[in-house]
């Protein structure tokens, strides 16, 4: 299987090792290269083997100008690779455009807003859920009456709580972000950790916007991530 | 990048779990809980998107007393199985949320 790090419009020089140690190679499909690494089988996938891709895509993408690529895009052969490259050329020449020389940070709460936000329902609602709203519980059926209404006004208080929490959030992280010193983009989006703002950064210009953004984000009790290889806006690219 | 879509793949998940299978170490048991996982999430992840429904035509005022009291007693019965197969199969909520690390999870 190829295993694909990253899309780049020129040899990376002196690319770093891949997963496991193997070679790195870089496949020139008309005028991209796609830089690979070669496995028996599909990689497993594991949160170290997603990390180590992480770490190499980062080395590739400090080594020269590349579009990084997540981690589990396997390919059967150069073949299949080939073609879905040129499927998105187009695409990829303006991506690579838009990111050149450019890292990513992001701004977002410390503590990401109700991170089991999606979970409730499952992490609670069977087990304390009924057991508050229904004393006998065991089968459902013969369950205190009332106690799927209560259950599902339980669930709408949750969820707007919810919803209202992601709203604060936002705006919180927005009016930092409209202090900090300006980026060549800032975008923001939904997260897994809660809303974020990303903003793309000119590499020479990360240690003064850090800098800033940093001691902000301190100030308001946000996080600032990074520098990062520019996954957001290579990948929001559709949705702008 | 093609098959680098933000999110999660069931054809990657599947493949993956069949190129587990295919090790001449593979336990079984193993294939089969990875497979118990991939159903459990996508079960799981059916009845958030229906709880969402409901919720919202309740909240629309969309459904008579009687239809909320069953529709509630629906969720949670369903919440109580789906706690039933994840200790069957020795899961955790962990396991259901499918942890890609950097790639992220399924919700």
């Amino acid at each position: 299987v190829i295993h694909l790090y990253a899309i780049a419009d020129a040899l990376v020089p002196e690319p770093p090792p891949g997963i496991d140690g193997a070679p790195v190679e870089q496949l020139g499909f008309g005028g991209l290269v796609a830089v690979v690494s070669r496995h028996q089988g599909g990689l497993a996938r594991t949160t170290e083997m997603a990390l180590a891709h992480a770490q190499v895509v980062a080395d590739i993408c400090a080594a020269g100008s590349a579009l990084p690529v997540r981690f589990g895009s396997g390919y059967a052969d150069a073949e299949q690779l080939r073609d879905a490259v040129a499927e998105s050329e187009p695409r990829f020449r303006a991506l690579l455009e838009r990111v050149a020389g450019c890292v990513e940070l992001g701004l977002r709460a410390r503590t990401p807003p109700s991170a089991s936000a999606d979970r409730v329902g499952a992490d609670d609602g069977g087990t304390e859920g009924e057991g508050a709203a229904a004393p006998e519980e065991g089968s459902p059926e013969g369950a205190a009456q009332g106690s799927g209404r209560a259950y599902l006004e339980r669930r709408l208080t949750e969820q707007r709580a919810r919803e209202a929490e992601l709203v604060r959030s936002r705006q919180r992280i927005e009016q930092a972000a409209a202090l900090m010193p300006p980026t060549r983009e800032a975008v923001m989006r939904m997260g897994r950790q809660g809303p974020e703002m990303v903003f793309l950064v000119v590499r020479t210009d990360v240690d003064g916007f850090a800098r800033a953004a940093g001691q902000i984000a301190e100030e308001q009790q946000l996080l600032l991530t990074g520098p990062w290889p520019p996954y957001s806006f290579v990948e929001d690219a559709g949705d702008g | 990048m093609a098959e680098s879509e933000p999110g999660w793949e069931l054809a990657a998940e599947l493949d993956a779990l069949l190129e587990r299978g295919r090790a001449i170490d593979a336990k079984p048991e193993d294939v089969q809980r990875g497979l118990a996982a991939l159903v459990l999430t996508l079960i799981d992840f059916l009845r958030e998107l229906m709880e969402r429904q409901a919720l919202r035509r309740m909240d629309g005022g969309d459904l008579t007393e009687e239809e909320i009291e069953r529709l509630g007693r629906t969720f949670i019965a369903l919440n109580e199985r789906m706690d039933e197969l994840k200790e069957t199969f020795g899961l955790t909520d962990e396991d259901l949320n499918l942890d890609l690390g950097p790639l992220g999870k399924l919700r």
